[in-house]
């Protein structure tokens, strides 16, 4: 179906959109052809959101001080 | 054309003997290599699930790292090339222990790969409280939970932000695998997120196709 077909197109574009595989181009060609479109408007913002929301919350460790401090001598060890 | 560093697995073997840098590489190994450190940690902690093994695999990449800073083009990508010795690392620890981890079935993938367009997940509206309230240990757990193969390019593209052909030459698949292995992880997390909201009391108000 044309309308299936269409919306398998606009999923391709918005992940790769959102994913920075379009270029440049492509991408300023992807917002103007949603621009008039408050669904496709809304999924994309919707998705974007869930990018933020698994950057924001997936919980990020720093590594010990000792750990790097015996990387370091490892390496002038052999020197 | 952009100079790359060596990716094949076979340039990142194993070679006991130590060099001596010089002092040139031994500023590249202290200026762009080290400052990776807690990305790779992160990268490791979510593979290994506990820190001494996370620990472990970090000081083994830097340390191959440093065997093999003669192959390392200086200002080019040193996250990625680390990411790639640390993924070969990772693996040969699983065959060390004869404990492969948990594989994809690829006629699945290529199945779904076909079908991509038409299985996307919708998501929950995160503005909703229950989204904002999640502590990201469930966030991680969540990502912890999914096969290793889907766990690793969701960790590397929506956590660190590699790109598809960045992403193909870490863990050695197509481009066209990344993006379907991706699509596919996506919705599982979406799943998994969902099904947690809803143990959380969460009324999904979208209503049912």
């Amino acid at each position: 179906m044309k309308s299936d077909g269409n919306q398998g197109e606009f999923q391709r574009r918005l992940v790769m959109y959102l994913d920075g595989a379009l270029s440049n181009e492509e991408s300023r060609e992807f917002l103007t052809d949603i621009k008039n479109s408050p669904e496709q408007l809304a999924k994309l913002q919707k998705e974007k959101s869930f990018r933020e929301f698994l950057r924001k919350k997936v919980s990020r460790r720093s590594v010990s001080p000792a750990l790097l401090n015996s990387i370091k001598s490892k390496i002038n060890t052999s020197q | 054309m952009e100079k790359d560093n060596e990716y094949k697995k076979e340039e990142i073997q194993e070679k006991e003997e130590a060099p001596t840098a010089t002092p040139e590489q031994l500023a590249v190994f202290n200026d762009e290599l080290l400052p990776q450190i807690d990305a790779l940690y992160n990268f490791a902690f979510h593979l290994c699930y506990n820190e001494d093994d996370a620990n472990d695999l970090v000081q083994e990449t830097y340390l191959k790292a440093f065997r093999f800073i003669d192959k390392y083009i200086q200002g080019t990508n040193a996250k990625a090339w680390l990411f790639k010795i640390l993924k070969n690392a990772f693996i040969n620890q699983y065959r060390k222990k004869s404990k492969r981890p948990k594989q994809v079935d690829y006629e699945e993938i290529a199945t779904y790969h076909d079908s991509e367009d038409a299985s996307y997940v919708d998501f929950f509206d995160l503005r909703e409280e229950i989204f904002q309230g999640m502590m990201g240990d469930e966030v991680t757990n969540a990502i912890n939970a999914l096969p290793i193969d889907f766990r690793t390019v969701i960790l590397l593209c929506d956590i660190e932000g590699f790109t598809y052909e960045e992403i193909s030459k870490i863990i050695d698949i197509p481009i066209g695998t990344v993006r379907s292995r991706l699509h596919r992880a996506r919705n599982m997390l979406k799943e998994r997120l969902s099904e947690y909201a809803k143990s959380m009391g969460y009324k999904d108000k979208r209503g049912k196709k």
